[in-house]
């Protein structure tokens, strides 16, 4: 009987395995690149700090004899270290507010520049664009000076007023107002509609998806912001997260209890990503081909 | 309802590229009128402009009484139809049609109302409650119309409404939107590119073409009267035919035709149009006939044959298309000059590659000049006749005239004179026989004989064919011509005059103030004060531009400078009279102004050397020279 040789579909030969493990090689070090520190960083503040120095580096929550166990300790006394009810309630409506504000002033002026006539549009538009180019750090002096000549410093507004505008998004709004077919617009202004309506009702439901994730992405900057807040606010019950937490590391507690209140700030935000990753990622994507 | 008027309306972007050029239009309440044309005419842009949607550059827009240049769109009583249909993606269909109620603040249960009303009327009842999206093109196109009769509006503009629809759909959409006019009897302004949806849908049909108006009429007169190549073209499926030829008049009034591969003969009675300076059988002519006044020829049809070689049979059901070329040895069945397209509904056997003979209607063959490529058959022309000038009278048209203060100017002899239907009246003067009648609009066309010739004029009053009548001849409005030279040309009915506008200090009574001047050929004439404001109208820029004031013959007026009263130092134009013409019933004096020649109407038998001119600004028309825009 003559020997037949079976080949499989090209699809699954050898050469394209190899290059497919490879691939997965790759990624899968990338994410365990990502996930480690964040779960060693969990891994440890589930355990004392007598165990965290008796044993090596490990990513199991061992105890000083070796064997399994979880310590909760830590968090409580992160939670009371971070002054976790106070600085909580303010990160959120330091967050809250800016997101909301920066949301509805930055596409009302996206749409201003996509839309309306006016004088010199295109000028102003492109000094805007043109701050873009200017590190935010160089800005922290000036923006600290203006607070103070205006009296803010030392208060919840300080960290509101000077990031309810932002560059970045007026410029990814417009865009999305400028796909947005003329026609519709236009149609809603004969039947009665202004500039305003047209806007509010038409238009902005159309740029939804781009707005939650602008949304997010706003929320996200003003959670992890800390350099302005440790500046502009000395007063302890107006810290957010990220100051408290830096204070927290900053103030002689063991390690495990600082890794326990770096887990209680990053949890919220974690958790958002995952509710709302289909937006971040679409979002992102999207302004990456319109930008 | 509401009637809509556009004057002069211009749209020019940067300054210089014109999109519409002086536009102007009556349309009546309750008319359809069609704007079509290929791409790029300006034809969605004027009715955009209608809308409120682009801003006029100059002219005047009417909806109703109120001119409407400034106002918004919303507050124009008018709804739009887009072509893409614009629907509110994230409304649903009944919102969608509800929108402008709501804009307008109607009370909620009369909203619901009108949109159920709306949509049983348009079969779309069924999908209030889904997004457009889940909608099909038509139905889409459905609550685009919804959303446009809820509101009840005075006028109706819709741009390309099916040019997103299939063949089958539109035609249907078509007879819909007929439909919806006469229900709604309201006025609609509606723009396409489709030749048919501009024949059956319109009571007058508008044809643009570059940013001009080519022609304004009936899809009959339109169809049956082109004025140019442009629209005889654009018109009709399959297109005119169009050949290259030559004309001569024959001793017996006929005229022949000869084009490339075939020789007609039009009797006297159809060459009474035709232009009578290209019937020389030199002048090159194109020919146009429509598909269907070329017919497969049963017996015979001295001078009216043709004979060609069959390219192709296109069999469309009721109507069959022939394609032919009377050169056997060409292959082209378009863009050559001896192929045409003949089309017939009767039942035929012919098959490609015979030779067969056709028969041309004589009565529909069009002409058109080659360079310009207007018609050379008007519907209302000018005609040539033959005139003798001897001793201060003139014979012509059966008759005479006389006036001495003009013929004893002309050396006795023939000449050619040019009539135009404007010199023409119903009154005393030429006796003669109304030998056809047509209507045009409110008015009728006569064709009338007097003597040997035909001249054609326009009129309201009503007269039968084979009445005896008289017509007037206004000799200011006709020309001599000898071997084409002029002799007298007619006066001219308007002149134009270059200049500027200014805001000068003048003296007056011993103080300096500050006036507004037109500076015309060296010259200055103080304005008014309402022309002033229309000029300011214009914006700041109007100081700068050159203009062209354009001023009615009626509206110049000349003074003897013995009787002009003092003006101001440099004020006033000041022209040096030429000649006099004395046609009897009115007198002309005809100036010279830094080189340009005009006339103006004169009283009195004194001539002075020098005249003060004047005008009546109340009617003059200024034009941005640079751009040749009439600004009002």
């Amino acid at each position: 009987m003559k020997k037949t040789k079976f080949r499989f579909p090209a699809r699954i030969n050898g050469a394209t395995v190899a290059k497919k493990t490879f691939i997965y090689v790759v990624l899968i070090g990338l994410c365990l690149s990502f996930i480690i520190p964040y779960f060693w960083m969990l891994i440890t503040s589930l355990r004392t700090e007598l165990a965290y120095n008796s044993t090596g580096f490990t990513l199991l929550p061992l105890d000083e004899q070796g064997h399994l166990s979880l310590f909760f300790g830590n968090y409580k006394e992160a939670f009371t270290a971070l002054n976790l009810g106070q600085v909580l309630l303010n990160t959120l409506i330091v967050c809250v507010a800016n997101t909301f504000l920066n949301l509805f002033l930055n596409s009302l002026a996206a749409y201003a520049f996509a839309r309306l006539k006016f004088f010199a549009k295109n000028t102003i538009f492109k000094i805007i664009l043109f701050s873009m180019m200017v590190p935010g750090t160089v800005m922290l002096v000036p923006n600290f000076l203006i607070c103070d000549y205006l009296g803010i410093t030392d208060s919840l507004f300080a960290l509101i007023l000077p990031f309810v505008m932002s560059v970045y998004n007026i410029f990814l709004l417009r865009q999305q107002f400028l796909g947005v077919d003329k026609g519709i617009e236009e149609a809603a202004r004969i039947e009665g509609a202004g500039p305003f309506r047209i806007y509010l009702r038409i238009v902005l439901p159309l740029v939804k998806p781009m707005m939650v994730v602008l949304g997010i992405t706003t929320f996200m900057w003003n959670y992890g912001n800390y350099l302005w807040p440790y500046i502009v606010n000395v007063d302890p019950n107006l810290r957010t997260l990220a100051t408290s937490l830096a204070e927290l590391t900053g103030s002689g507690y063991d390690l495990t209890v600082q890794l326990a209140g770096a887990v209680i700030v990053s949890a919220p935000m974690i958790i958002v990503f995952f509710i709302l990753q289909k937006y971040i990622v679409g979002g992102t994507m999207e302004g990456a081909v319109k930008g | 309802m509401a009637k809509v008027s556009l004057k002069h309306i211009y749209k020019v972007y940067d300054g210089k590229v014109k999109a519409v050029n002086d536009f102007n239009l009556e349309i009546e309440d309750k008319e359809f009128v069609v704007f079509v044309g290929p791409s790029g005419c300006g034809k969605s842009t004027t009715l955009r402009m209608v809308a409120g949607l682009e801003e006029i550059t100059a002219g005047e827009l009417r909806i109703g009484d109120r001119i409407c240049n400034h106002v918004e769109p919303k507050d124009r009583n008018i709804a739009m139809v887009f072509q893409n249909y614009a629907l509110f993606p994230n409304m649903t269909v009944y919102d969608n049609i509800a929108f402008g109620l709501k804009m307008h603040k109607v009370p909620k249960a009369e909203i619901d109302k009108k949109v159920h009303e709306a949509a049983e009327i348009l079969g779309i009842t069924e999908y209030l409650d889904r997004k457009p999206k889940a909608l099909s093109g038509g139905q889409r196109q459905r609550v685009a119309l919804g959303r446009a009769i809820v509101r009840e509006p005075n006028v109706f503009l819709l741009d390309e409404p099916l040019s997103n629809l299939d063949a089958k759909l539109r035609a249907r959409m078509r007879t819909e939107i007929t439909r919806l006019h006469k229900r709604l009897q309201a006025t609609f302004i509606y723009v396409t590119h489709d030749q048919v949806e501009a024949m059956t849908m319109g009571d007058r049909i508008v044809v643009m073409k570059g940013g001009f108006v080519q022609q304004i009429g009936t899809p009959q007169e339109l169809f049956n009267f082109p004025v140019n190549k442009f629209v005889a073209g654009f018109l009709g499926t399959p297109q005119m035919n169009f050949f290259d030829c030559t004309l001569l008049k024959e001793s017996d009034g006929s005229v022949t035709v000869r084009a490339d591969g075939f020789t007609l003969s039009i009797p006297e009675e159809e060459t009474y149009r035709l232009d009578a300076s290209v019937l020389d059988g030199a002048h090159k002519v194109t020919l146009g006939i429509r598909p269907d006044d070329i017919t497969p020829l049963k017996g015979e049809a001295k001078g009216a044959e043709i004979e060609a070689t069959v390219s192709l049979v296109e069999e469309l059901g009721v109507q069959t298309l022939i394609y032919c070329d009377t050169d056997a040895n060409s292959l082209m069945i378009e863009n050559s000059p001896t192929a045409f397209c003949s089309s017939t509904v009767e039942p035929t056997a012919i098959k490609a590659g015979e030779k067969t003979k056709f028969r041309v209607n004589i009565s529909k063959l069009h002409f058109f000049d080659v360079e310009t490529e207007t018609t050379l058959k008007e519907r209302v022309p000018t005609v040539k006749a033959q005139c003798r000038v001897e001793g201060g009278e003139a014979k012509l048209l059966g008759g005479s005239v006389v006036c001495p203060g003009l013929f004893s100017r002309i050396e006795s002899g023939t000449y050619t004179v040019s009539i135009s239907p404007a010199a023409l009246s119903f009154g005393n003067g030429f006796k003669g026989v109304i030998e056809a009648v047509e209507q045009q609009g409110r008015e009728y066309v006569y064709r009338v004989r007097l003597g040997d010739d035909r001249v054609f004029l326009k009129s309201d009053e009503k007269h039968e064919t084979g009445e005896e009548t008289e017509i007037a001849l206004a000799l200011d409005s006709v020309g001599f011509y000898d071997n084409g030279t002029p002799v007298m040309e007619p006066i001219p009915e308007a002149y134009r005059f270059d200049g500027t506008f200014a805001k000068l200090k003048v003296k007056e009574g011993g103080k300096t103030v500050k006036r507004h001047f037109a500076l015309i050929a060296g010259g200055k004439l103080c304005l008014p004060d309402e022309f002033t404001q229309k000029m300011y109208d214009q914006g700041r820029g109007i100081f700068k531009k050159e203009l062209s004031y354009e001023v009615s013959l009626d509206d110049i007026t000349a003074t003897s400078m013995s009787d002009t009263a003092p003006m101001g130092e440099g004020e006033g134009l000041v022209a040096a009279v030429e000649d006099v013409l004395d046609y009897g019933y009115v007198k002309y004096l005809k100036l010279k102004l830094e080189g340009k020649p005009f006339c103006v109407k004169w009283v009195g038998d004194a001539v002075p050397p020098e005249v003060s001119v004047s005008f009546d600004f109340d009617n003059v028309r200024v034009y941005d020279k640079a751009i040749d825009m009439k600004l009002f």
